[in-house]
């Protein structure tokens, strides 16, 4: 289903752009959410077509899945002998016990260039390479609090990087609950996530997220990577307000039941 | 102590995603805070964040990117000393609340509505949210109550009840204008709770807003 479904999920991406159409858009006023989500759309339809055939990357370049970038790859940041990136979970708890540079350097060339991405993506291109060097500083510094069985780096990474964007795109407060809190009611048996392996919970959510409906991965896509509201999103997509909330409960729902199906879950 | 009544899905998926306004935040944080459950299924939304970001399509980082960054850590990481919470040490709200308010509940600077209740504003940066801690005296309906769209109500002590059910600490209840309800306190104690409501629409046109009251909206 792989490649059938990646083509689907990106041809339905460019319709879409089409639909929504770059040049009608100019028409609606600025403000307007609608306006704004068809502008990155269009952004995004020149991005998927410079690429040459978006058909030849592989699957999850697309949407979903791991990526050999091989760009950056240097002699040092091959494992002896295997050729494959060193596992970044692994890689982060060894940094946060040795605070070694040289390691750090592995851990930056994996994720500088999809922390820039993503912070451009969510924001504006001219603060993305700054808030991408705050956002590794901030890893390097907290390193040594990263606990693996809390789940994979990927994860701990994507919360500081949200956090740092919240705070200079929207200048609003994330406000987060505090484990050392008094009032903080701690769980009374280790949840199922925490008692699967941080990488194999990863490869589960990385399948679910695979196989959700592409109007799932839409919202998804939508609120995770480009800051928009649910009401934004509902206006861009022209959907009732309670279909964004019930597709974004169902993909949850189904993300949860991939952890849960392979961790005795509640 | 079990929680009956949870954040839902879209708001965890919203708060994971940080696209979910500050005051709609402050209360499921304020939620999490007391509910482990809720806290395992904000991981995995947490974890499709970090799987997004590990498939997303990485930008060139400029040159000498690497070298900059390198300047600036420091090889020892800064002394963090987080401040464990010494034993029999308590709070009514939990610290993301605490945060707001300057304190704990006698922090509150409340101030009257109606006969006999309270509430607290409570500031925060969106634009979209209008938030409020609410006194409701015991055996007491809320006294002053008119929503629109969705309003999040987390009970932080006491407990009340209406139709939907009985809410008690960390519980959350999820209404939206289409349920119309009186939630009243129990008899036992009064009930604290943080309420946070969409802000009212505001109308460009002043002819609309003179006609809100009789369109109902």
């Amino acid at each position: 289903m792989r490649k059938g479904k990646i083509l689907e999920l990106a041809s339905i991406q460019i319709r879409n752009a089409r639909q929504n159409g770059c040049s009608t858009t100019r028409k609606s006023p600025a403000g307007d959410p609608a306006h704004r989500l068809a502008r990155k759309a269009c952004m995004n339809l020149e991005i998927s077509t410079a690429a040459p055939a978006w058909q030849k990357r592989s699957p999850p370049a697309a949407a979903l899945g791991r990526r050999p970038d091989l760009r950056h790859k240097t002699k040092a940041a091959m494992e002896p002998g295997s050729g494959a990136e060193p596992d970044m979970s692994q890689l982060l708890a060894e940094i946060g016990r040795t605070r070694d540079l040289d390691r750090f350097e592995l851990l930056f060339r994996h994720f500088a260039p999809r922390l820039k991405t993503y912070m451009a993506r969510t924001g504006s291109a001219a603060g993305a390479e700054e808030l991408m060097q705050e956002t590794l500083t901030t890893v390097w510094n907290k390193a040594t609090l990263y606990d693996p069985a809390k789940g994979a780096a990927s994860t701990w990474i994507f919360s500081i990087a949200r956090n740092l964007r919240i705070d200079a795109y929207r200048r609003e407060k994330h406000p987060q609950f505090d484990e050392n809190d008094p009032a903080f009611q701690p769980a009374e048996e280790p949840t199922a996530v925490q008692r699967i392996e941080a990488e194999q919970s990863a490869r589960l959510v990385r399948s679910a997220l695979a196989r959700l409906p592409a109007e799932q991965a839409e919202v998804m896509r939508l609120a995770f990577f480009e800051d928009n509201s649910q009401t934004d999103i509902a206006d861009a997509l022209k959907l009732p307000l309670g279909t964004v909330k019930s597709r974004m409960r169902l993909a949850l729902g189904k993300l949860r039941t991939a952890l849960g199906d392979a961790g005795d879950i509640r | 102590m079990s929680i009956n009544h949870h954040i839902a899905d879209d708001l965890l998926l919203s708060y994971a995603a940080g696209s979910l306004a500050e005051g709609w935040s402050l209360a499921v944080a304020t939620h999490l805070s007391l509910c482990a459950d809720c806290r395992a299924r904000l991981a995995a939304a947490e974890a499709a964040g970090g799987q997004m970001l590990e498939t997303i399509d990485g930008g060139a980082v400029e040159a000498g990117s690497w070298t900059a960054l390198r300047g600036r850590l420091a090889p020892a990481p800064p002394a963090t000393t987080p401040a464990k919470a010494s034993a029999g040490e308590v709070a009514v709200l939990p610290k993301p609340l605490r945060d707001y308010v300057g304190g704990d509940v006698e922090a509150i600077r409340w101030s009257a509505i109606g006969t006999a209740g309270a509430q607290f504003r409570i500031k925060t940066a969106d634009r979209e949210t209008q938030v409020r801690l609410l006194r409701i005296p015991a055996g007491k309906p809320v006294p002053e109550h008119t929503h629109r769209g969705r309003e999040l109500t987390v009970v932080l002590s006491g407990a009340f009840s209406d139709g939907v059910g009985r809410f008690a600490r960390g519980g959350v209840e999820d209404a939206d204008d289409s349920i119309e309800h009186i939630p009243t306190a129990t008899p036992e104690a009064d009930c604290i709770c943080l309420a946070v409501t969409d802000a009212p629409l505001r109308f460009r046109s002043l002819l609309v807003r003179a006609l809100q009251p009789f369109l109902g909206i």
